[in-house]
């Protein structure tokens, strides 16, 4: 009797020791599933509201920042920019090579000049924060070459460059002015000869956005910052834009090809003329 | 059942319960090379038209110190003909893997603010379904085509649990 009460206990105790053990079991082997098909991994879409973290409006035209490896010039200085000459012809324009984003691109295809002498990446456009990693399109071959390897390559007698509209929406002065220094110190080393000219950033069109943080306010400050990276480099400012704005200060609709920032032929006939009577001296 | 059966059973469950608990969460490396994990992840992509940004990127673009990360490489396309990109940031601990993530998060949010509407429209629906994922100290951001997310953060994954 003693014994046969034992033996209940025991199995009793044996018993659910063993279901205990299976529901451990049973669970672990979920968990361990679960984290080998799920790896310690958080997936989600970028909902967050936060603003950007710098914006150009935020950063003043006469800052003392100091570009890249040079030192800033005095930024009353306007020795880059080019001043007026008699018209330096056809063959002036036919010695350049135009690198630049979308606003340069349309040079080729208004067949205002060659489309040899326009380089942009496949896209048509470039944004100045990408420069370093952009390849173009590099017409001479059809090869796909980074920038300082195609002006190695070509050794440009002119070159003018067009850049900065697609980077002020998120590049502050400092970023900005760094990156195009260092496009211009690239452009120099790879081809000390070329005669370099940094061109203003057209105007957008009144009705352009101000949601895409791109403004005329915005583009203004930014040509002051690239006509101090011209006088910082030793480099010449064009000033084209001077040509195309209207009395607002925006792009005229009637140069546009799209009221928003891209000229059309009549725009571009203006900046080529502008080009051609402020000769590179 | 006798009390050899109920032994033998006993042996069993607790070796199951010894072997369940060396799951493959104990096989997630920390000592992988950004840049390992990125060639790795490239490659699955096709990748040799993506290409690294400059360092200038991470402190203008994403507002971010290099130096307080363990490592970093961002690859764009080089052409430009697309908005195909993805970045791998190493925390320092694990206690920095949550600020990686809202500097991530902060950047994708810039992208989409600052998205010009002229150019590639058809490319916008990558950015609005831009994901991040972490494994470890890692945290990736992949805008890319949903095949392209899959391929990517499956190479991502495995380079950090081989």
């Amino acid at each position: 009797m003693e014994r046969k009460k034992h033996d209940g206990v025991y199995f009793f105790w044996s018993t659910s020791i063993v279901i205990c053990m299976l529901v451990a079991v049973f669970v672990l082997g979920f968990t361990s599933c679960k984290k080998n098909t799920d790896v310690p991994a958080a997936s989600e879409s970028p909902t967050a509201s936060e603003e950007p973290s710098g914006t150009a409006a935020s950063a003043s035209p006469d800052g003392t920042t100091t570009p890249g490896t040079v030192s800033s010039s005095p930024t009353s200085s306007t020795e880059a920019r080019l001043g007026e000459t008699e018209d330096m012809g056809q063959e002036y324009v036919d010695k350049f090579i135009f690198l630049g984003d979308s606003t340069t691109y349309g040079l080729g295809y208004y067949d205002m000049v060659s489309d040899s002498q326009v380089w942009t990446p496949a896209s048509g456009t470039l944004t100045l924060a990408y420069w370093t990693a952009a390849s173009i399109a590099y017409p001479d071959d059809n090869s796909e070459l980074l920038i300082k390897d195609a002006v190695a390559k070509k050794q440009p007698e002119y070159m003018l460059i067009t850049l900065g509209v697609n980077g002020i929406s998120f590049m502050d002065e400092k970023y900005f002015v760094t990156e195009y220094t260092n496009l211009v110190l690239a452009v120099q080393e790879a081809s000390p000869n070329t005669k370099i000219i940094l061109n203003s950033i057209y105007p957008v069109s009144a009705s352009y956005p101000a949601e895409n943080g791109i403004t005329n306010e915005k583009i203004d400050t930014a040509n002051t910052w690239v006509e101090r990276i011209a006088n910082s480099t030793g480099v010449k400012y064009l000033d084209s834009e001077s040509v195309i704005k209207d009395s607002n200060g925006a792009m005229p609709d009637n140069i546009s090809n799209d009221k928003a920032l891209h000229l059309n032929a009549d725009g571009f006939k203006l900046v080529i003329n502008y080009l051609r009577t402020h000769g590179y001296q | 059942m006798t009390k050899k059966h109920i032994l033998l059973i006993t042996v069993i469950l607790a070796l199951s319960l010894l072997t369940a608990c060396g799951g493959k969460t104990a096989e997630i490396r920390n000592d992988v090379a950004v840049s390992d994990i990125s060639t790795a992840v490239a490659s699955v992509l096709g990748g040799d038209t993506l290409v690294s940004v400059p360092d200038t990127f991470y402190s203008g673009s994403m507002k971010m110190d290099i130096s307080e990360f363990d490592g970093c490489d961002v690859k764009i396309n080089s052409k430009g003909i697309n908005i195909d990109e993805f970045g791998i940031l190493k925390a320092k601990d694990s206690s920095q893997v949550s600020a990686v993530e809202k500097t991530v998060k902060d950047y994708l949010q810039m992208r989409i603010d600052t998205w010009m509407v002229e150019y590639m429209p058809e490319e916008r629906p990558k950015l609005d379904n831009a994901e991040i994922k972490t494994v470890g100290n890692y945290v990736m951001y992949a805008i890319l085509s949903d095949d392209g997310k899959k391929a990517a953060f499956d190479a991502f994954e495995k380079s950090l649990t081989a």
